[in-house]
């Protein structure tokens, strides 16, 4: 599944200066949702989502404390869909934006 | 509290190793060249106005981190990390392994795993990545994996409950943020 927007991961790494450990972790588990957008431990951000249109989901992913909000828009008629990324940013960051 | 990453975890990437020897080299200093800023070039060169070095005694931390460094050289950790997901990338792309397993024992670990995510009601996936490379206080500073070759079977189990819980929560304050949440909405109608 190909993804669309990772500006997001950019922005999060011009932002937050993680260190570089941080940002792979942060970058592997964002990578595995090209295949797998129900990732470990990601929820489902019903408020945010317009089903059957599109699931947004959030994880604060192990080991980082940060947080990712993705969309998973499906594509009707094809196997797979896309992955946008909306945020990433450590918890408790949301005014930051 | 939250996982940390382990130092003595797993073998690192021959790439992932690289990636680091120059960007330790270049925060530590010790690289001598010149890049591409904007328009001006920056010197690397220990103590220079604008270098690696200035850049690190000027902040709290003794390493600077990463993007500091991305950001006025144009090679490296960053740039691969930049464009790996710029490129659209459709492969998986995972953390080191970690320790090593014979095959019994990684086949033993990834059925568990599956079967306790599917009686969690989840799917299961690959054991690679985090479930490797991150040490949990929760487990006595042990990963996953090895609190589960250990036995520590609902240990690991409750650990994926709490890491649920926290990502449910993290839905929740976004759900109870309506200026963060406008500001999600709008980021989503632009990449419509």
């Amino acid at each position: 599944m190909p993804f669309g927007s990772v500006d997001a991961f950019r922005d999060w790494v011009g932002r937050d200066d993680p260190s570089y450990r941080e940002a792979r972790l942060v970058e592997a588990w964002i990578a595995q949702l090209g295949d797998r957008p129900w990732a470990e431990p990601s929820e489902p951000a019903p408020e945010m989502s317009n089903q059957p249109e599109y699931e947004v989901r959030t994880a604060v992913l192990p080991g980082s404390g940060v947080e990712v909000i993705y969309r998973h828009t499906y594509n009707p008629g094809a196997s797979a869909g896309t992955v946008d990324l909306i945020w990433v940013g450590r918890i408790g960051t949301h005014g930051d934006h | 509290m939250t996982g940390v990453v382990g130092p003595s975890n797993g073998l690192l990437l021959e790439s992932e190793a690289l990636d680091q020897e120059v960007y330790q080299k270049a925060v530590g200093g010790h690289l001598e060249v010149s890049v591409v800023k904007g328009q001006d070039k920056v010197s690397l060169l220990p103590g220079a106005p604008g270098t690696a070095q200035a850049r690190r005694t000027s902040r709290r931390s003794s390493v600077p981190p990463v993007a500091t460094w991305c950001r006025s050289i144009r090679c490296g950790a960053q740039g691969r990390l930049i464009t790996r997901l710029g490129d659209k990338m459709k492969t998986s792309l995972d953390l080191p392994p970690g320790p090593s397993l014979t095959p019994e024992e990684a086949q033993r670990v990834e059925a568990g795993i599956s079967q306790m995510l599917e009686s969690m009601g989840r799917r299961p996936e690959p054991v690679t990545g985090w479930w490797y490379s991150v040490q949990f206080p929760e487990l006595g500073d042990t990963t996953i994996v090895e609190a589960w070759l250990h036995g520590d079977h609902d240990g690991v189990r409750q650990l994926v409950e709490l890491l649920h819980a926290r990502s449910r929560a993290s839905a929740e304050r976004v759900a109870q943020d309506p200026a963060f949440m406008e500001f999600l909405r709008d980021r989503m109608a632009r990449l419509a």
